[in-house]
Parts: C-alpha cells; structure tokens; sequence
C-alpha cells in the first residue's frame, strides 16, 4: 500500500544570480514497510528532500502525499500535529532535549500529543535499544551512539506511518554506526516500519530495501 | 500542561544565572513601579490628613441656614458628613441622627462631599435646592463658602460660586492634571520596564531557540511553546514581584523619612499608607508588563522556521563599506565594530539605557540649578519678616522667647513711619518735580517719609555715614513709573547735595488753592545728611517708595510726632500725613522662617483672644517653601537616576554576559589563530568604549532642545546673563557611567578566562 507519494517537488533557493535548484521535480511513491535508502554527494539535496516530505521545509512547487493528503494543504499546526502523531524524525546529531533523560525524551511526543503513556510499550521499545540501563540518565551522561537510539525510542514511540532519518550515522563512529543500522533495519523487520534514511555511505545504504540516487537535486537511479 | 510545566521548570533550572538576571530585572522595575506608586499615596494621604487636621475635612460651608432649608439638603446622596455650628464660634459638631435643634432656628452648615472632584457640581446642586437668590449672595459673601485649602490639595483653585451664571465654579482645575501626570509616570516607568523584560526574555529565549524548534520538528505546536514562555514569565515574574515588593516598602520608608526630614519644621509628617486599590493596580500594571516583555520574544521563538532554528544559524548581511574607524583602529577594534554593527539590535538596548541616563541627568541638574538660582533672587526685602504691635505688647519677650525656645538665631530692629508733607527752604534745593507740591506763594513741599530708628540701627546709619547723633539722614530719592503692564522704576534725586537747606512740616488745607500751615519747623534743625546709601534692613525703601525718606532716632521722631498731635488737638484738625502707622514696627532676620511663621501664628492665636492685634509678613517665606520644593524634586530626580543606573547595569552585564556565551565559539577560534586573552578583552573594551561614545554624542544631541526649552521657561521667571547648565557635574555623572560600564566589561571578560 502506497503511504507516501512525492509529485514534482522542487525546492529552490535565493533569487537571481544567487539562486540555486536545491530540488530539481523530484517524484517517487513509498510502499508500506519500506525501507528506503536516499544516496547522493554533498549538497546534492538529500536533506531537502527529507525536510520537504517531513513538513519541516515548503518546497517551491510540488506535493508530498501522505495516504492521499496532500500535507501542504495544511495549515502550520495540522503540520506539525501531522508529524506529533506519524512522522517520526532522526538527525544526524540527536536533536534530544537536554534537560530531559533517556525515558523522557522517548516519551516527548506522546506528553505533546497529550496520549496516556503506554508503558509497556516504553519498556519494550527501551529494552529493543538496548538503554534499560540509562533510562534516567540525561542525554550528557550518554554516548553518541545511546542518544541516537534514543532518537530512533523516540520516533518509534508514536508508532509513525513512517520513519525519516537524516544521516542517522553521520556523527558516529563505525561500531555505532553499524549498531544504529541494524536497529533500524530491525525495526524495520520487526514492526514493518517504513524508513527513509538519508546516506552517503553506500555499505549503510545497500542495507536498505531500495536505493534513490540523487545529484544535483535530480533523481538519478532508483534501485 | 504537565510537559510544558516539566519542560518550564526544567528550562529555569538549566541556567540560573539567566534566571537570576531576570528575576533581578523584574525586582527593580517592581520596585520602581511600587515604590512610586506607595510615594504617591503616602504623600497624598500625609497631605490631605494634614491639611484636614489643620483646616478641617468639609468642602462646603453654607452659614445661617434655617432648620427647614437645612432637612431640604442633609439626606443628598452625595454628602459624605456634615458637621453643625449653631453660634459662629463653636466647635463644629459632626451630624449625627437623631439631631435635635433645640430652639435653634439657624445654623452654620460644614460639608462634605463623597467625590471631592465633583465639588462644584455638588454645590451647585444645593444653592439651586436651597433657592438662594442671587441678591443674597452677593450681598452676604460669607454665605457660601469653600475650604480653599483643602480643595487646592486636590487640584481644585479657587472655588467661588459665579452669582451671574448661578453656579459654583473652580478657577482652575488641576485634579484631573495630577492623575494625568501620575499615569505618565506610570507609562514612563513601564515601559522602561518593558524594554529591560523584553531584553532579558529575547536573550533567554534566544539561547532556547533550538530546542523549541525542536520540538516544533517533533510536534511541539505553537501554542504549546508560547504556553511554556509565557509560564515561565509567570513564575519569574511573581517571584520577582514578591521580593521587589518587599523591597519597595522598605525603599519608601526611607524615602518618606528623608521626605519628612526636609519637611521637618512644615507640620507635614508622612508615614507609609498601602492602599488596596493601589496595591492592585500595581500588580495589575507589572502583569501586564511582564506579559507584554515576553510576548514578541516568544511569538518570535515559536514562528521561527524548524530548519534555522535547529541550525542555529544568523543571517549575516555582508557589508562593503568599511567606516573610517575601522580604518584607523588595531585589529581588536575592527572586530569590535562588526560585532556591534552585526548585533546591533542586541546592543541596541545598552545604548537606549545609556542614553536615557545621560540625557535625564543633564537635563534634571540643568533644572535643578536654575530653580535654585531663582529662590536666590534678591528680593525686595533684606529682612525676613515684619511684625506690627499695638503698643502695650512686649514683642522683645516675645521674640527672646522664641529664641530661647527654638534655639533659632533671631535679630530684631523697631522702628516707627509715617509720611508727611515738608516745606523746603529755599525751594531752588529741590531738583526734582515729583511728590512736590508748588504752593500760592511760590514755596515748595515735598512728600517724604519719617522713620524713626531704634538706637542700635540709627548708630549703625551715622557710623556708615560718619554723621554724628543727632543728624538727620536723608535718603535722596525720588522714583518716577512708568508704564502700563511692565512697570519701569527711574530714579532722580531730590535735593541739591552741596547747598544747605531747612525743612519744615506742614499740613495742607484745602482752599480755593492748596495752602499750607506750618506744623513744627524745629525739631528738623539739624545737619541733614544726603545719601543714596540705604541701611541693612531697609532695601525696600529703594523700590517701594517713590519720596525720599528721613532717617532720624527714635527721641526726635517722637518729638515730630507730638508736634503732630498737639497741632492736631490745637486746630482740631489731623495733620496731613500720606503715611498713617501708629504700630511700632519691628524687621526680624531669622534662620528658619517657617518655624518663626509657626510661632508668630501661634501668639496672634493667644493675643487675638485678646482683642490685641499683631501684624505679620514673611517675606522669605515663600522663598523657604521653594527651597523645600526644589530639594524635594532634587530628591525624586536622583532616586529615578540612581534607579535607571541600577536597572541598566543589571540589564548591561545580562546582554553582555549572554553575548559572551554566543561568542564562545568564536573566542575560541581566535584564541586557537594566536589571540590572547589581553586581544580578546581588548576587543570588549573597544566595544565598551564605541557604544558609550555613540550613546553620549546622541545624548548631547537630544539634550540640546531640553536644555532650550528649560531656559526659555526660566526665562520667565530669572533673566541672567549666563547659562546655569552644571558642565562640570555632568561631566562627572558620565565619567562615573563610563566607569560602571567599564568595570561590568571588564568583570564579564573573566567568564572568557573559563
């Protein structure tokens, strides 16, 4: 089944001599339980794409389709409810809030969307990452490789339609890396998650179901 | 609301220092606010309580009205009490029910209103419900009347009733001015307040932007972030309320005793009253400030786009025009200029600070000098008051007692007046027309004036003149005015200085032509001795007569004033005199007039009981009372200087110490390019310096139009030849600012040291 379709997108940035095609109409449909892997150098608008189907930045033109919604046809707070309640959004660096620990920052999305908080579906998501020894710790008391599990707790936590993430291993070491991979992979499998993830890495990227190719803002090859 | 609550408190506790920050901001524009608003009613109150219990709290007296009118007026809704007189010298008895008038067919009526700004509309309303005529209130003024000294506290001058238009009217009404003026103060003070919030929230919700986006990216809506902020407004802003509270009672109290301190010999005694309604209305007033501060900052904080938020990224306008500063400083000052050029909106604030001080400063001393300047006018008078006795009364104990009792230093000169009418011979020694008076047979008089000197003062006079006893002084003098609306004083002199000449007093008698007879031609045998020279306690002589006057001692003007009477008795006819004062007159000088008034007013009380009358005028008096004023306003101008210095430094070492933290990524990229920790701290002195530069050459600019519209309303009362602006305190006063706001650059470069 069809979750997300992408009609056209472009995304351009600056005016005049200035300017620059960031997304040059950009189209590809995402399958349900999916997951995608979006390959291209640097600046060749792999994270705009991202931004751009996750609502986090309008395109020039184009339409990004979830079940059949057009989400630019909403407005800014169904946007963002949009993405509170089936979006889950990984970045390159973590993005947790501070303040809160390990259990807290998975549990953000839920207390934002005023749900009551499954706990048994926190303990098992904490025990999938591997962190029931961190639950209380603050996002300074753990490695780089636990706050990006705590990312991907976070986006699983809100049970999305689909997962987008932003070079989820960019900051990492390669013992990470390959841990973050096939955490994603594995929920991939296990809860027939639909990932995206942005990559430059080709070994991370041939792990995913389908590769997008993309340069200068143009789809390349979908393999 | 429990996330947003958690994620609140969790952002308070992150940074305390920010917090602190605030909530000091928010304690001293509290402070400010309560202090003001507690000054004003203390001060009202003090005032009102004081003029009731001096002059009563009714507004309103109608004298001699029978029972019936009376039952007419006494249930009005509006009147607040009513006190009774039955006989025009008791004491006022307040109207309590039941009241029986006891064969009483008339009374003495004392009002009060319940809204004393609606006074005249009250009074009105009774004269018309009374049915007084017109003709019996012009004919009997004491009918109607007004507690002038009450209502003028309340901005009500000179309430009369207008007989033609049949309605009580305020000749001028400034009650409405003073709640105008308080609400200025008010706005003035708050919005000083807001733009010190408003810093300290844009700092503080800067530092948070990336997390609020943040959570925008992971559904946090807007609503929600602005629920937080605003929370967080609330917390801080109560603790910031109750602790500046608590303060501010304390800082009125010691105002209103310095305030009392100053007034001490007035009779006026404030004591800190804490109304209800103002307490609200200054909670109320700092909410919506708060509310106000944090509003553009967290409206900005949750509209900002996901993607720069998280990016954290500024917006940096590339600029081409390098200015000529940049040009010819080192490179710490180059750097120094782009940063505040880049951040201008953020320093923006410091310089609006520094110019706020630096322009109030100059243009309230500038004030303060000129109104000092004219409470040192020389006036008409070189004494400070002047007392006139019936005869009989001991007036040297009475001012030996005062001394004695107040420890004041008191010296006192008698003298005695009049005004007659002299013939001059030969009349070619006058050389004057004025006041002179050409008889039938071509002989002349002359208009001038006698007085008699105690011993001490005529010893004084001859000593100054190297006269001998027994001279007589004349003062030779004549004015001529001229003039409608501005009146000009021209001085000629009255007689011929060398040649010798006799004067002798007559009396004119009214003929067909003016005749004279003479009245006493010996007792001015003597050397006359001309001068223009007047007496210490004698300088009104010069303005306010326009005939020359003889000084003579007190044996020979007792003598002239026998000659006098005895002309009288013998024609039994008075003696032409222009000048009638049979009191001995006595010109006090004392060290404070207001306490010698007080006392002066307390004997006339005691004397009046007994049919003795004394005469007094305090001629510095009103000179005292503007030296009270101005020390007042000087008092009120430097606690709001001292209070703008103190809120601007805590808001100067907030921004500056949250521009520190931005910059420390940038430190640290210079610091690893070779600069060290002197290039760096210089670099924050250049800014320093800039933005004190900038802000003392705007404040010059902006003070330039006050200052001129300062002189110009002087000029109305002091005309001088030279500008009263204080260079030097001002010079001084930003001296003192460049030193404070040196010293918080210098302490904030020790956050770079970590």
């Amino acid at each position: 089944m069809k979750i997300l379709k992408v009609e056209n997108l472009n995304k351009v940035y600056g005016k005049g001599e200035s300017e620059v095609v960031a997304l040059d109409n950009v189209s590809f449909e995402v399958e349900e339980g999916e997951f995608i892997a979006i390959i291209g150098p640097s600046g060749s608008g792999k994270s705009t794409l991202l931004h751009a189907i996750a609502g986090l930045e309008r395109p020039t033109h184009g339409k990004v389709y979830f079940y059949d919604k057009n989400i630019y046809e909403m407005n800014k707070k169904e946007l963002t409810i949009l993405r509170r309640q089936k979006i889950g959004i990984i970045y390159q660096f973590y993005n947790l809030i501070s303040t809160l620990n390990v259990e807290e920052n998975i549990l953000l999305p839920i207390e934002l969307d005023k749900r009551k908080v499954d706990k048994k579906k926190l303990d098992e998501i904490i025990k999938f990452l591997n962190l029931e020894n961190r639950r209380k710790h603050l996002p300074s008391e753990i490695s780089g490789g636990q706050q990006q599990k705590v990312a991907i707790g976070r986006a699983l936590m809100i049970n999305p339609t689909i997962i987008l993430a932003d070079e989820p291993t960019g900051n990492l070491d390669t013992k990470s890396s390959n841990d973050i991979v096939q955490t994603l992979k594995k929920a991939n499998k296990e809860y027939k998650q639909t990932i995206i993830m942005i990559t430059h890495n080709l070994e991370i990227a041939k792990l995913a179901d389908r590769i997008i190719q993309i340069e200068d803002g143009r789809i390349l090859e979908n393999l | 609301m429990k996330i947003e609550i958690k994620l609140t408190f969790n952002n308070i506790r992150k940074n305390i220092k920010r917090m602190i920050f605030t909530i000091i901001s928010i304690i001293l524009c509290t402070i400010l606010i309560f202090t003001t608003i507690l000054l004003i009613s203390s001060v009202r109150n003090g005032i009102t309580e004081n003029i009731e219990t001096e002059y009563n709290d009714y507004h309103f007296i109608i004298r001699d009205l029978d029972i019936d009118s009376f039952n007419k007026i006494k249930d009005k809704r509006y009147i607040d009490k009513i006190y009774i007189q039955e006989e025009e010298d008791d004491q006022l008895k307040k109207l309590e029910e039941p009241y029986t008038f006891d064969g009483i067919n008339n009374i003495n009526v004392y009002i009060k209103y319940k809204n004393v700004r609606e006074v005249c509309k009250y009074s009105t309303d009774i004269i018309e419900t009374l049915n007084l005529s017109k003709e019996e209130l012009r004919y009997n003024q004491d009918k109607c009347e007004f507690n002038q000294k009450l209502l003028t506290v309340y901005g009500l001058i000179d309430v009369y009733i207008n007989i033609d238009k049949y309605n009580a009217v305020a000749r001028i009404n400034y009650s409405y001015v003073i709640d105008i003026l308080i609400i200025f103060i008010l706005v003035a003070f708050s919005i000083l307040f807001i733009i010190i919030l408003y810093n300290s929230f844009l700092i503080t919700i800067n530092e948070r932007k990336r997390e609020y986006a943040i959570l925008n990216s992971i559904g946090g809506t807007e609503g929600q972030i602005l629920k937080m902020i605003f929370f967080e407004g609330i917390i801080l802003g109560i603790i910031g309320m109750i602790i500046g509270g608590m303060f501010s009672i304390v800082a009125t109290n010691v105002i209103l005793n310095i305030l009392n301190n100053i007034l001490s010999d007035t009779g006026y005694n404030f004591r800190l009253i804490v109304d209800s309604k103002y307490l609200i209305l200054s909670v109320c007033i700092i909410l919506i400030n708060i509310f106000e501060s944090a509003l553009i900052p967290s409206v900005k904080a949750s509209t900002t786009s996901v993607m720069q938020g998280i990016k954290n990224n500024k917006e940096i306008k590339y600029k081409k025009r390098v200015t000529l500063l940049e040009k010819i400083l080192p490179i710490e000052g180059k750097i120094a200029i782009k940063n505040i050029r880049r951040n201008r909106n953020k320093y923006r604030t410091i310089t609006i600070l520094l110019v706020v001080c630096m322009t109030s400063y100059i243009a309230i001393s500038t004030y303060i000098n000129y109104e000092k300047a004219t409470s040192e006018i020389v006036n008409e008078y070189d004494v400070d008051a002047e007392l006139r006795f019936e005869e009989p009364l001991d007036y040297k104990y009475i001012l030996e007692d005062y001394k004695a009792k107040s420890g004041d230093k008191v010296e006192y000169m008698e003298y005695k007046i009049t005004g007659l009418f002299f013939l001059v011979e030969p009349e070619s020694v006058l050389i004057t027309d004025i006041l002179v008076t050409q008889y039938e047979d071509n002989k002349k008089s002359i208009n001038m004036g006698v007085i008699g000197l105690d011993d001490k003062t005529y010893k004084n006079y001859i000593e100054k003149l190297n006269a001998s006893y027994g001279d007589f002084i004349i003062y030779n003098n004549v004015s001529e005015i001229n003039g409608d609306e501005q009146l000009t004083y021209t001085n000629f002199q009255a007689f011929k200085t060398q040649d010798n000449f006799k004067l002798s007093i007559v009396s004119e008698v009214w003929y067909d032509v003016v005749r004279y007879e003479i009245v006493d031609d010996e007792d001015l045998n003597g050397n006359f001795i001309l001068t223009d020279e007047l007496i210490e306690g004698y300088r009104e002589i010069k303005t306010m007569y326009k005939h020359p006057t003889i000084f003579t001692n007190m044996d020979t003007y007792n003598k002239i004033e026998e000659k006098c009477e005895d002309y009288a008795s013998k024609n039994k006819k008075a003696v032409s005199k222009f000048i009638i004062n049979n009191s001995l007159n006595v010109k006090v000088k004392c060290g404070n007039i207001i306490e010698f008034s007080n006392y002066i007013k307390e004997i006339q009380d005691i004397n009046e009981k007994k049919n003795i009358e004394i005469d007094a005028e305090y001629y510095t008096l009103e000179n005292q009372e503007k030296i009270i004023y101005i020390n007042i306003v000087q008092l009120i101008l430097r606690i709001i200087i001292i209070a703008i210095v103190v809120i601007g430094s805590v808001s100067a070492i907030n921004i500056i110490n949250a521009s520190l933290c931005e910059r420390k990524q940038d430190f640290k990229i210079l610091n690893s390019l070779g600069a060290t920790k002197e290039n760096i701290n210089k670099t924050l002195i250049y800014e320093c310096i800039y933005m004190f530069m900038k802000a003392t050459i705007i404040s010059i600019i902006l003070s330039i139009p006050i200052l001129y519209g300062i002189i110009k309303y002087m000029e109305n009362i002091i005309v001088l030849n030279k500008l009263l602006i204080p260079y030097g305190s001002i010079f001084i006063f930003i001296m003192i600012l460049l030193l404070i706001s040196l010293s918080i650059t210098i302490l904030s470069t020790r956050a770079i040291e970590e």
